[in-house]
Formats: C-alpha cells, sequence, structure tokens
C-alpha cells in the first residue's frame, strides 16, 4: 500500500464516520464518531505534514486533535446528562435518512467533479465537499441540538479537507478558526444547556 | 504618520476588548460607559484618519462611515440598556451582558478595520459567538431558542463563506482586501463558483433572502438594545464583506445575481411585511429591505455608492431609534404584540414622536437621508440602463413603505382606554430621542457639503 492509498483510505473513512453520524440515534454516540472523524482527519493532516516535510500542517494536525477531538467531545459530553443513553435522538425514517444521505454522497461527488475541475482533482477535496453536504443534512434534518452543532462541526472538518484539496489557508487564519469554532460551542453549550431539542414558539412565527 | 494611524486603530480595539474584564467590577455599568464613551472619541479619530494600509489595518471611504456608527451606535446602547434593565439590579446576567457587549464591539470593529479576508471572515464568526448570549439575558426559552437558531444558521452559513475565502486565496494568491480589490483576474467558472458561495455565506449574516430565517427570530428576541445593534451595524458589516467579495472577483454575472438576491430579499419584505403581528419582527424584516438597498448601492457604484453610504448612517440611527422605542413600548404594555398596543399616543406621548419619527427615517421618507441614498440608487439604477429594475424597487419599497406606516400609525392613533402611565427611564427617553434626531440629520449634512 502506498502512501497515497493510505490518505485516500482515511478520507473514505471519514466518509463513513459521517455516514454513521446520520444513522446513529444515541448522542453519546453520535459524539464519539464525530470525535473519531476529527482524529482521523488530524491523523491525515499530520501523515501528509510528515510526508511532505510541512511543519505547519504537523501543528494544525495537533491542534484539530486537541481543539476539535478532545476538548469539543469533553465539553458536549458533560452536557448529557449521568445516565447517557437515555439521550436517545427522536427522528424520522431511519432508512430515509440513510437512502437521502448516499444521494446525497453521490450528488456532492459529481457536483465536486464538475464544479471544481478547473482547479484539478484531489480526494480531500472531493470528500470535503462530500462532509460539507453531510453536515448541512445533520443540522438540517435534526431537532436535536447535539446534532445540529455535531453538525456544523462536521461542516467546519469538510473546510478544513476543502482547504487541503484546493490550497492550505495560512496557519494563522487555520488556528483562528479553530479556536473560533472552539468559542463558538461554548456558547452553544449554554444555549443546550436545558431543552436538547429545538422548539417552535408561536410568538416566533410569521 | 502610517504609524500613528496604526497606534489609534490599535487603541481602538483595545479599550473595548479589555473593558470585557468589567465583569468582575461593581462598578460594572459606569466602566462600560466610560470605555464606550472613549472608543466612540477614538472612531471620531480614526475616521479622520486619511484612507490607506494601517500596517495590518486598512481605512477606506465605506468600512470609516460603518466604523463610525459601530462605536455610536455601541455607547448608545450601553446606556440604554443601564435603564432597560435596571430591574435585574446587579445579577451575574447583567454583568455578563454588559461584558460581552463590549467583546462584540470589539469584534465589529475588528472585522471592519481588518485588512485580511480570512481574519475578517474570523471577525464576522466572533460577532455570532459573542453576540449569543446578549439574546438570553433575560432567560425566556423563546429566547434561548432564538440565539440557537441564530448560532446554528448563521455559522452554517458562515461556513459557506469560508469555502468562498479558500478559493479566493487559491485564485489570487492573498488574502490582502487592498491587494484583492486592486487585482484583476480572467473570468472563470471557480471565479464565479467563490462570488456565489461568498453571497450566500456572508448573505446569511446580512439577512438576504432565502438564508434570513434567524434573523426576525434573533431581532424580535433579543433585548431592544442588542436588536438596534445586530440591525443598525452588525448587518452593514456583513454586506460589506459581500461588497469586498463581488469587486474582487468583479464579473457582469456576479452583479447580476446579487441584483437578482436584492430583488427577491425585497419582493419577499414587500409580502410578509403587512401581516406582522410582532413590533420587533415587523423591524426587522425592515432591516431586510434596508440591507437590500446597501447592497444594491454598493453593486451599482458610483452615485449609487453614495447612496448606500447615506442609508448606512440613517438607517443605523434612525432603526436604533425604532428598536429603542418598541424596547419602551413593550416595556410599558407588556407585549409585543402590534394588536395589543393601541392608543400609543395619549399613553406614551414621547414614544409615539420617536416611533413615528424613526419608522418614517427608515422606510424611506422625505426629508430623511434613506429618501435621499434610494433616490440615488434608484437614478443609478436609470442611468446604468437598468430602469426595469428601478421601477421593481420603486414599487417593492413603495408596498413596503405604505406596510409599515400603516402598522405604526395603527398602534399610534388606534383608540383604547386610558392605561396606567409606566415609567420608562430618562436613559431610554434620552437615547431614543437622541438616536431620532441624529438620523435626521445626514440629508442637511450632504447638502452643507459635509458629506
Amino acid at each position: 500500500m502506498n502512501t497515497q492509498q493510505i490518505l485516500d483510505l482515511i478520507i473514505a473513512a471519514i466518509i463513513l464516520s459521517a455516514i454513521w453520524a446520520q444513522l446513529g440515534t444515541f448522542i453519546s454516540h453520535k459524539i464519539r464518531i464525530v470525535s473519531i472523524q476529527s482524529v482521523l482527519l488530524s491523523v491525515y493532516i499530520i501523515l501528509l505534514g510528515y510526508w511532505g516535510n510541512e511543519f505547519e500542517l504537523i501543528i494544525l494536525g495537533i491542534l484539530i486533535i486537541i481543539l476539535r477531538a478532545f476538548l469539543t467531545s469533553r465539553i458536549l459530553s458533560s452536557k448529557i446528562s449521568s445516565t447517557p443513553f437515555i439521550f436517545r435522538e427522536r427522528f424520522g425514517d431511519a432508512s430515509w435518512i440513510g437512502i437521502i444521505s448516499i444521494l446525497m454522497l453521490i450528488f456532492s461527488f459529481i457536483t465536486y467533479r464538475i464544479l471544481f475541475s478547473p482547479l484539478g482533482y484531489e480526494t480531500i477535496g472531493d470528500g470535503g465537499f462530500a462532509l460539507l453536504f453531510q453536515g448541512i443534512f445533520l443540522i438540517g434534518s435534526r431537532k436535536s441540538k447535539f446534532s445540529q452543532f455535531l453538525g456544523y462541526v462536521e461542516e467546519e472538518n469538510a473546510i478544513v479537507m476543502l482547504s487541503l484539496g484546493i490550497i492550505s489557508l495560512p496557519l494563522m487564519i487555520e488556528v483562528s478558526v479553530l479556536l473560533d469554532v472552539l468559542a463558538l460551542l461554548i456558547v452553544s453549550t449554554v444555549l443546550i444547556s436545558d431543552k436538547p431539542d429545538s422548539q417552535v414558539f408561536e410568538e416566533m412565527t410569521g | 504618520m502610517t504609524v500613528s494611524g496604526y497606534i489609534w486603530i490599535l487603541f481602538l480595539l483595545l479599550v473595548p476588548a479589555l473593558s470585557g474584564v468589567m465583569y468582575f467590577s461593581r462598578h460594572f455599568r459606569i466602566i462600560s460607559i466610560i470605555t464606550s464613551t472613549i472608543t466612540s472619541l477614538l472612531s471620531i479619530v480614526v475616521f479622520l484618519l486619511p484612507s490607506g494600509t494601517y500596517s495590518y489595518f486598512y481605512l477606506n471611504g465605506i468600512n470609516r462611515y460603518i466604523l463610525l456608527c459601530v462605536a455610536s451606535i455601541s455607547l448608545f446602547s450601553v446606556i440604554y440598556a443601564t435603564g432597560y434593565h435596571r430591574k435585574l439590579g446587579e445579577s451575574r446576567n447583567v454583568r455578563l451582558h454588559m461584558s460581552m457587549m463590549s467583546m462584540f464591539t470589539f469584534t465589529m470593529i475588528f472585522s471592519l478595520v481588518i485588512n485580511n479576508l480570512g481574519l475578517l471572515w474570523i471577525g464576522i464568526e466572533g460577532t455570532t459567538a459573542s453576540s449569543a448570549i446578549l439574546i438570553i439575558i433575560e432567560g425566556d426559552p423563546a429566547d434561548i431558542e432564538a440565539a440557537w437558531r441564530y448560532v446554528v444558521i448563521v455559522s452554517a452559513g458562515l461556513s459557506i463563506a469560508l469555502v468562498s475565502v479558500i478559493l479566493v486565496y487559491r485564485i489570487f494568491g492573498t488574502l490582502e482586501i487592498t491587494a484583492l480589490l486592486a487585482s484583476r483576474a480572467y473570468p472563470s467558472q471557480i471565479l464565479v463558483l467563490a462570488a456565489l458561495f461568498g453571497m450566500i455565506g456572508f448573505g446569511t449574516k446580512a439577512g438576504i433572502f432565502p438564508m434570513h430565517t434567524w434573523l426576525p427570530d434573533a431581532h424580535g428576541r433579543a433585548p431592544s438594545e442588542i436588536s438596534a445593534i445586530f440591525s443598525a451595524v452588525l448587518l452593514p458589516i456583513a454586506v460589506y464583506a459581500i461588497y469586498i467579495i463581488i469587486h474582487t472577483i468583479n464579473m457582469q454575472i456576479i452583479y447580476g445575481a446579487a441584483i437578482f438576491f436584492i430583488l427577491i430579499t425585497l419582493f419577499f419584505v414587500a409580502l410578509v411585511m403587512a401581516s406582522q403581528r410582532d413590533i420587533k419582527r415587523m423591524y426587522a424584516y425592515s432591516t431586510m429591505e434596508n440591507m437590500s438597498l446597501i447592497l444594491l448601492g454598493f453593486v451599482i457604484g458610483n452615485v449609487a455608492l453614495l447612496g448606500s453610504i447615506i442609508i448606512i448612517l440613517t438607517h443605523a440611527f434612525g432603526k436604533a431609534g425604532a428598536f429603542y422605542s418598541s424596547g419602551n413600548i413593550i416595556e410599558a404594555y407588556g407585549t409585543r404584540n402590534l394588536s395589543r398596543i393601541t392608543n400609543l399616543w395619549t399613553n406614551q406621548r414621547f414614544t409615539s414622536y420617536t416611533l413615528i419619527l424613526s419608522t418614517l427615517s427608515v422606510s424611506g421618507a422625505p426629508p430623511f437621508g434613506t429618501f435621499l441614498g434610494e433616490f440615488f440608487i434608484v437614478s443609478a439604477l436609470y442611468s446604468e440602463g437598468l430602469g426595469g429594475v428601478a421601477i421593481a424597487v420603486i414599487i417593492l419599497i413603495a408596498i413596503i413603505f405604505l406596510s409599515i406606516n400603516y402598522r405604526v400609525f395603527g398602534m399610534v392613533f388606534s383608540l383604547s382606554p386610558i392605561r396606567n402611565p409606566t415609567r420608562i427611564s430618562i436613559q431610554q427617553i434620552a437615547i431614543t430621542g437622541a438616536a431620532v434626531a441624529v438620523s435626521g440629520v445626514f440629508t442637511f449634512l450632504f447638502l452643507g457639503g459635509l458629506l
């Protein structure tokens, strides 16, 4: 197995984790899945940095592990009650969610090849574009605030992948984005605290 | 010269950033007012600096005006908040609220002056993190839901804007705003993609249809001084980001797409305005109209750009006045429901004046600056050969004007039993009056050659 195949295998695992996150019903499991996804992404970046002798990428990978994989999951998990298995998400038919996710995956792969073709093909960019759609779908299709926030984290992982596929942003900007997302996470945990599901209020219509 | 300008801007950023520590002081209210006043004075100094780059910062003919509005409206809102939240005493919530208001001001100023598109994105995302908590000071479940929708929808939208930033960096090899605005690239599919991602992403924050859904919820549920900041200055910052994207890409098809988004936003507002039941949601939709017009002026350029700047200034103070007036009414009547707010003329005479004048100001009645700005934009559309667009804009803003003023006059002059007067704090009355008065001066400043 050559280096490119190893990297492609990691991208495939990231995409699989996104599908798994769509189908999972226990919030605690879902947090772990997205955490694994972030670890896989950071492993990819560290390997890329190590093989390409790019020290900035290694730093970025380490920061993703610390800030996104570890801290994010710790903060979100702390908001789940002491009996995490009770925290089960209610949503429509899981089979339909699965079918729509896979259709979106195919759609995003085709769209990426059409839209981004002038930039040349990069597996990581393609994977990032697919993950972006999966994140948006997770936000839009769920009422659970936890799922919605995890969808947002997936979106941010997708942006890192897209950035690697198109052009790596300067490290200062990448790090600031990570810190920004962390700040948003802390704010979100305050908003999640009492009611874990999104609600409809009469005064918020019209 | 350049060094001193850089230091002034640095001070302008440091004062609100450091004043966030007021949370730990017993005198947090007075500290908040003093630091906001210093920030306003510094913003005047920075406003007077010549256009150009100052190390990491950049001043031009647009961001300096928004900067002035950010500092002024933040000061107004801080003073208003000391009266509006007086019943909450010195609770932890109020301390956090005042402290986060400073951080919110810092992130807005940072977004405006930074000369880097990537950091501008981070600043705008930072405004979301710092302002979400400001919506929930009263802890009402509906407030928490509104704050949640704000965080999720805006952040998801801004992620799309980040894709645009990445594409811009790939094409131009830099994120420096001055370099981007000066550069020229050959039209390509990727450029179109970057512009569309940017318009949709930053358009989410600016309240452009169809990504606007957070806006009426957040504006409607936030305390009035926060709704005022959101509407008056936060949204124009997002419109400024769209301006940078579309003028960097500079393609005819992108200008066309922007005009399409603007027209459907105006059409949507015209459609929903008359059926509004909540006073603050009504003004939130009015903000969507104003942001669309500002963006239209940015797209057309020349005299329309001047029109946009006049609207930014007038709208900032006029809409702040409208939200402050709404806050006074909600406090007096205990409801946001338009059908339950009646006979305002007898019950709250001063607020009746400020409500009517601020509404006329933001809806484009002469002689307010918004009218002048709209006139410049429509004339520019005609001279650019976009007569059809100009007619559509005139019809839509006329419908919106009639709808909003009909609802406001209905609240003021409808007859109902006289209520026991509720005491509104002197800070609230003074700030509401001041905001409305300032919104009326811009036409005269323009006619006097001062703008």
